[in-house]
């Protein structure tokens, strides 16, 4: 059933960002040829050529549009992962969802692995984008080199940092959708204006998850007035990873049990 | 003895005011009954329930003597009194997820349906006027063969002559070995249709009783009855 589920909830959420990431997908290759269009014509025509000048401004007004389609992207992808569910989970669509014969744990992974996946998917094709964009330009510089002394300063472990980084990434994009659906679920406990119950919970949990790192900043030594090497930015990350780990369970265990025993579709 | 339906002192409140209090039911297989009551008098919720739509706050409902859950959302048709599909799909892509989540759903049997009434399968829901609409929900939960069928307000809303094509597409559809709980406010139109009544009034069951019962104790037709009971 949840192989079901996930193609129902695929085909739902397809329609808006199959044509979102194709639409992004163009736009990259658009840039890389412009890009490559104005370091030629740099090579064959000065500065100041009429020909060279027109494209590099034309070209710094297309950057600026990707950047604001890439950021688009980033924001869309988390709103409409959040509409989706709002739509079909607690409101009139929820008539259909909740009377289907799976369990509600089915419902709820089939959204959180449909996020994920489309989080995934964006990500990596801003990713690709930029590497397309960039590649026969890259500096020869050191900047590992430069990477590696920053976090030796940090007492942190180059290979550690990577390993922290990569895990939080991924936890991120099943600790984000989890959020919001934990925040819509603590909504419907409301008996009335059930998306301001929502939009509370989510300061509440924000603002609580906020305090929590500043804390957890002070109290590993690595808050602002610290001295830079009385505290250990590895058990920062430590603390934060398994805070976030703490945080995603609960956000879906809340979900789930809003969604299961506490349900009030009205 | 064979229960399709079960309501074990049930109390369902929304925050102080009482939807349905102490309702105590029991709907047995091979019935059309019809669950009569004025507008707010607890229908929409006591059907919700048996769908797992509400929680009740005290009390267990048991389909099929079972929790309701998976298996008892298997064995429900359930037809809400509001437009549930998203309008984006077309119908033959809402068939193919009822034939995908169902497996007593009847794809041919839906198609035929669809085909009586000139709905071309291409359509997209959004292009549907609202009677069309509600159609194409019946058609779907109709085309199941279902051990329980819950229809909410199924006529509530439609012309005369829609009602008599609702309510004929009901009767020539529907699991003969299933029950059929229908949900209405209009009881001169279903009254026909009818072999039981449960009256609900202000969250109390305050009758559930065979028409022919009534019709010989009252010597009166159930919307006969209806208007003495429920008189403002």
């Amino acid at each position: 059933m949840l192989g079901k589920l996930l193609k129902k909830d695929f085909t739902a959420t397809g329609r808006f960002f199959l044509p979102l990431l194709g639409g992004y997908a163009i736009a990259a290759v658009v840039a890389k040829l412009l890009i490559e269009m104005v370091f030629r014509s740099t090579d064959l025509f000065s500065y100041d050529n009429p020909i060279s000048s027109g494209l590099t401004i034309f070209s710094i007004i297309y950057f600026t549009m990707c950047v604001i389609y890439l950021i688009a992207c980033y924001l869309m992808t988390t709103v409409f992962v959040v509409y989706d569910f709002y739509k079909t989970m607690v409101s009139s669509h929820g008539y259909l969802t909740h009377t289907l014969p799976v369990t509600t744990g089915m419902l709820l992974w089939s959204k959180v692995l449909v996020a994920v996946i489309w989080s995934l998917a964006v990500n990596l094709l801003i990713g690709l984008s930029l590497l397309l964009l960039f590649a026969g330009h890259f500096p020869e510089s050191g900047m590992f080199q430069t990477l590696r002394d920053l976090f030796r300063f940090l007492d942190v472990n180059f290979g550690t940092y990577i390993f922290y980084m990569l895990f939080n990434m991924i936890m991120g994009l099943f600790h984000t959708p989890l959020m919001f659906f934990s925040c819509i679920a603590i909504g419907q406990l409301w008996r009335e204006h059930r998306i301001m119950g929502a939009i509370l919970s989510y300061i509440g949990i924000h603002t609580g998850t906020q305090i929590f790192g500043t804390v957890m900043l002070i109290v590993t030594g690595n808050g602002l007035f610290s001295s830079p090497y009385s505290g250990s930015y590895h058990g920062y990350l430590l603390v934060t990873t398994i805070f976030g780990i703490l945080m995603t369970v609960l956000f879906f265990l809340v979900t789930w049990y809003i969604l299961s025993k506490k349900l009030n579709l009205e | 003895m064979n229960i399709t339906l079960e309501y074990s002192h049930v109390t369902k409140t929304f925050g102080s005011k009482y939807a349905l209090h102490d309702v105590n039911l029991t709907i047995e297989p091979g019935h059309i009954i019809g669950l009569l009551g004025p507008n707010g008098s607890g229908k929409t919720t006591l059907l919700k329930l048996a769908c797992g739509l509400l929680v009740p706050t005290s009390g267990t409902v048991s389909v099929c003597q079972g929790p309701i859950g998976p298996h008892s959302k298997a064995r429900i048709s359930y037809l809400p009194d509001k437009d549930y599909l998203s309008d984006w799909m077309n119908v033959s892509r809402v068939i193919d997820l009822f034939h995908d989540f169902y497996e007593d759903f009847d794809r041919n049997k839906a198609y035929e349906m669809l085909n009586r009434l000139d709905i071309y399968p291409k359509q997209k829901l959004r292009t549907l006027s609202k009677g069309t609409k509600e159609k194409v929900q019946l058609i779907l939960v109709m085309s199941r063969n279902a051990d329980l069928y819950l229809l909410d307000e199924p006529i509530g809303g439609v012309d005369p002559a829609a009602r008599d094509y609702i309510l004929q597409t009901i009767l020539t559809n529907y699991n003969e070995q299933g029950s059929i709980l229908i949900s209405t406010h209009l009881i001169a139109d279903v009254e026909q249709v009818l072999d039981q009544v449960i009256f609900l009034k202000n969250g109390v069951v305050t009758l559930q009783s065979s028409v022919d019962e009534i019709r010989e104790q009252h010597q009166k037709s159930v919307d006969e009855l209806f208007r003495e009971v429920f008189q403002c």
